[in-house]
């Protein structure tokens, strides 16, 4: 919810005015700093508030340090602080129930007494923003010494619930400028882009929500062309409602001067897995890319390695997205495919013939890469028995 | 708001031009305001039954105040005597097609000089719905009487239930309620009413979306799917398609009405029906006091003072099929119930009347709701009371 | 194509459409705020009746 309620309206339509009517830079981060704090506390609430200033604090303070031990330690808490809220249940169940029941149950009994109802609001997005900067401190990089700024890059509503994920270094900046500058020009792109938004979500994407959980469960019973008609619902739904989202956020950062970094990139036009990667979730992948892929090797260390590398980027990419084994696998059907993209020319005879094809028809390289997108969003939607028997469906069987 | 000071070169200027963009903004939204405040004063009720499925939340439609002011000014006359009937899927007449419905009956029996309006919705209590139309228009028709239904004894929540809560705030907000304490502390207690709720309601009383839309809704076509329409064209078709289709209950032969796996939980309902209001004390049935407590204080709350004496409670009953299968001390006790519910209304000012005891079997469809015939049962039995209290409240009110 | 256009004319393309673009960037800039305003509007509708949570929200 959050963008789609009265009351963030109510928040954004009193912030945007004072902070355009308040002139100095200052001021209008102090009020920003408030509407950010207020947004916060009250979609988290204090529950979903205290694990994050407990996260924020450790990780301004082990910055300011410029310590590299005191970073690393900083990374491992807010990891752990992840795995704890998010992942536990799935540990337990997915994992542990399956080596040692007892153990588990015990496990279970114990921190379901620790463990609030819902994680914390947005903590993959606060995690995933922190490890980068104390990763970049840790790595020479400059710390943010304005506890203010701090703040502001750790709550900034518009990409506090759902990113895009932030980078420090162009985020502050742009922070700045935007205090300073904020225009006309700013104001009428911003809004643009949240109308955009919020017709992708509430015209697009809700109607087709409805309309997909209406057809879904008599899959089945669907013929072969409206069983398509389905998945493309599906593939529309997630990319309407998930750009969506993140053009009311860039819109409303956009409004207050402050430029985001884009997080789509017209994706369902890619011509190849990882062409989809660099137009998908384009803060998360690169986010993986440069704080999980490059740190575990990357490319540098010869084929297996790499597609060893790729794959557990993938795994945990997939992970992300939801503490359950049919998001892993989702992963993994990616890590896969970007896999088989990266090395099928090596393939000798058949990988320079196909090589061949997909350069001469564009539109076959595009449909193959969609066809695999499209079919992965079953086994992100729904558990792994079912999306296998729709894809069989999808074919006729 | 500072002008940039870096401001881009003019070649790279953006297509949109901002200060157009935000005049257009301005000029949309002042637009679509202004066709709002006129949808609202607007009747396309024009076929009118009652509140079927298709413009009643069950299909996310929600009907403003304003668009059933609208139909009821566009149909009855203020020189008649408005009878608004609220309640619930009962005085609906769930099983009555619109041609035979109660209040058809209702208005027959009361002739030319009353105009009888069903605004009842399904699940609804008796403050719901209705009741806030009722009192919206309490200047505007000085002699109107309101009806609704509630079992023996049963209380609600004053402020209605969640599903028909928007009606009332959609009323509270735009200023068509009488002051009440105990509703005004419930509706602005964050508590009973999400926050959310209340911000929609305010801003719509002052932007008029909610008319704009369900006119379009109603008109071209439905911008959210209804989830009671089997493909997706008709769910997206507009609302004014769609008419009143209600079954016919009679229609199903009495030998299969109460048969199957419903009789038996119908039938434990109806041994429950007063059993948590009455201690068994000798030979005779005692109100437990806190349920006397309960009922005191909804009836003191769920309507304004200055309405009572023109709101009629219909005390519902069940159908004599499963009441001739009680247990003769428990069919003393849904009689003690109904007395004292009939007295419990009246002595806080309401009018009551028992819904009556000359019903069959056959003039029930299920354990509530009535046929056709019973329904006009029903109409003889509520209009001998609604035109007695229209001769002791109105008789000397004039026409306007 | 632009930069070609514009050394043969030897001066700004632009400044030889400007008055009729710029009509045209206004009109439709004008359009565009009202669309803006018809989704906003729209929205505000929408936020009465039962919605969807957004997708990645969960995440």
């Amino acid at each position: 919810m959050i963008f789609t309620t009265y009351w963030f309206l109510a928040l954004v339509g009193i912030t945007l005015p004072v902070y355009w009517l308040a002139r100095p830079p200052t001021v209008r981060l102090l009020i920003l700093g408030v509407s950010c704090a207020l947004f916060h506390y009250h979609f988290a609430g204090p529950a979903g508030v205290a694990p994050i200033v407990v996260l924020m604090g450790i990780t301004y303070f082990a910055a300011l340090t410029r310590s590299r031990a005191a970073c690393a330690a900083a990374m491992v808490a807010c990891v752990l602080a992840l795995g704890f809220y998010k992942y536990t249940g799935f540990l337990l169940s997915g994992l542990v129930s399956h080596i040692n029941p007892g153990l588990a149950e015990q496990l279970g009994g114990t921190t379901s007494e620790l463990l609030p109802e819902l994680p914390p609001l947005g903590i993959s997005f606060f995690v995933f923003e922190f490890v980068h900067y104390l990763f970049e401190v840790r790595r020479g990089g400059e710390p943010i010494r304005n506890p203010l700024q701090f703040i502001l890059f750790s709550i900034f509503f518009p990409s506090l619930v759902a990113g895009p994920i932030k980078r420090y270094g162009q985020f502050l900046p742009a922070l700045a400028e935007g205090s300073r500058n904020v225009g006309m020009d700013n104001v009428a792109a911003g809004l643009r882009r949240v109308g955009i938004g919020f017709f992708k979500k509430v015209v697009v994407a809700d109607n087709l929500t409805y309309f997909i959980d209406l057809a879904q469960p008599g899959f089945a019973s669907l013929s072969i062309f409206e069983r398509w008609l389905l998945l493309t619902a599906i593939s529309l739904r997630i990319l309407m409602d998930f750009s969506g989202y993140s053009d009311i956020a860039i819109g409303f950062a956009r409004m207050l001067g402050v430029k985001l970094p884009e997080n789509f990139n017209w994706p369902y036009l890619a011509r190849n897995i990882q062409d989809f990667w660099q137009r998908w979730h384009i803060s998360l992948s690169t986010w993986i890319r440069d704080y999980v892929y490059i740190p575990l090797g990357g490319n540098r260390h010869g084929v297996p390695r790499r597609i060893l590398n790729g794959m557990t980027a993938f795994a945990l990419c997939g992970l992300w997205h939801g503490a359950a084994w049919n998001f892993v696998l989702w992963g993994l059907y990616h890590g896969i495919g970007l896999a088989a993209c990266s090395t099928y020319e090596r393939i000798p005879g058949l990988g320079p013939r196909l090589a061949a094809i997909w350069r001469k028809e564009p539109l076959a390289s595009w449909a193959i890469t969609q066809l695999f997108v499209w079919i992965g969003w079953l086994l992100f939607f729904y558990p792994v028995p079912e999306a296998w028997q729709m894809t069989k469906m999808l074919f006729g069987a | 708001m500072s002008n940039p000071t870096n401001a881009a070169p003019r070649t790279n200027r953006p297509f949109f031009r901002p200060v157009s963009l935000i005049a257009g903004l301005a000029t949309g939204m002042l637009g679509l305001a202004g066709a709002g405040f006129l949808a609202a004063r607007t009747n396309w009720h024009t076929e009118f039954t009652r509140l079927h499925p298709m413009i009643a939340p069950e299909s996310r439609y929600q009907p403003t105040v304003d668009e059933l002011l609208a139909m009821i000014r566009a149909n009855s006359s203020p020189e008649k005597v408005l009878v608004i009937v609220g309640g619930n899927s009962v005085l609906y007449g769930v099983g009555q097609p619109a041609p035979v419905m109660w209040t058809r009956s209702l208005q027959e029996q009361l002739g030319p000089d009353y105009s009888v309006v069903n605004l009842a919705l399904r699940g609804s209590r008796p403050t719901d719905g209705g009741a806030v139309i009722a009192e919206a228009l309490r200047d505007e028709y000085p002699r109107l009487i309101y009806i609704a239904n509630v079992p023996p004894l049963l209380t609600a929540d004053a402020i209605g239930g969640d599903d028909y809560r928007f009606m009332l705030l959609d009323a509270y907000y735009k200023g068509y309620l009488l002051p009440w304490e105990p509703r005004d502390r419930s509706l602005s207690n964050p508590g009973r009413v999400a926050r959310e709720d209340r911000i929609g309601a305010w801003l719509d009383a002052r932007v008029r979306y909610r008319s704009a839309w369900n006119w379009w809704t109603f008109h071209i076509f439905s911008t959210v799917p209804s989830p009671l329409s089997v493909s997706i064209l008709q769910s997206l078709a507009a609302r004014g398609q769609f008419r009143d289709e209600e079954t016919n209950i009679e229609a199903i032969p009495f030998s299969q009405r109460f048969a199957g796996a419903s009789f038996e939980a119908d039938m434990g309902i109806t041994r429950a029906f007063t059993e948590r209001f009455y201690d068994r004390i000798g030979d005779g049935w005692q109100m437990r006091e806190a349920a006397r407590t309960e009922f005191d204080t909804f009836a003191a709350e769920a309507f304004p003072t200055a309405l009572r004496s023109r709101t009629l409670i219909v005390i519902s009953r069940n159908s004599p099929y499963y009441t001739s299968r009680l247990a003769p001390e428990l069919r003393e006790r849904d009689e003690i119930a109904v007395t004292d519910s009939i007295s419990g209304w009246e002595r806080h000012g309401y009018e009551a009347v028992d819904s009556g005891t000359n019903f069959d079997p056959a003039d029930f469809g299920d354990r509530t709701h009535l046929t056709a015939s019973g329904g006009r049962k029903l109409a003889v039995n509520v209009a001998a009371k609604v035109r007695e209290m229209s001769a002791r409240l109105f008789s000397n009110t004039p026409a306007p | 194509m632009m930069k070609q256009l514009q050394s043969r004319l030897g001066h700004s393309w632009r400044s030889l459409l400007t008055p009729a673009a710029t009509g045209v960037a206004i009109v439709i800039s004008f359009g565009a705020g009202s669309l803006v305003a018809l989704v906003l509007h729209f929205l505000l509708f929408r936020l009465t009746l039962p919605t969807t949570p957004f997708i990645y929200v969960a995440f």
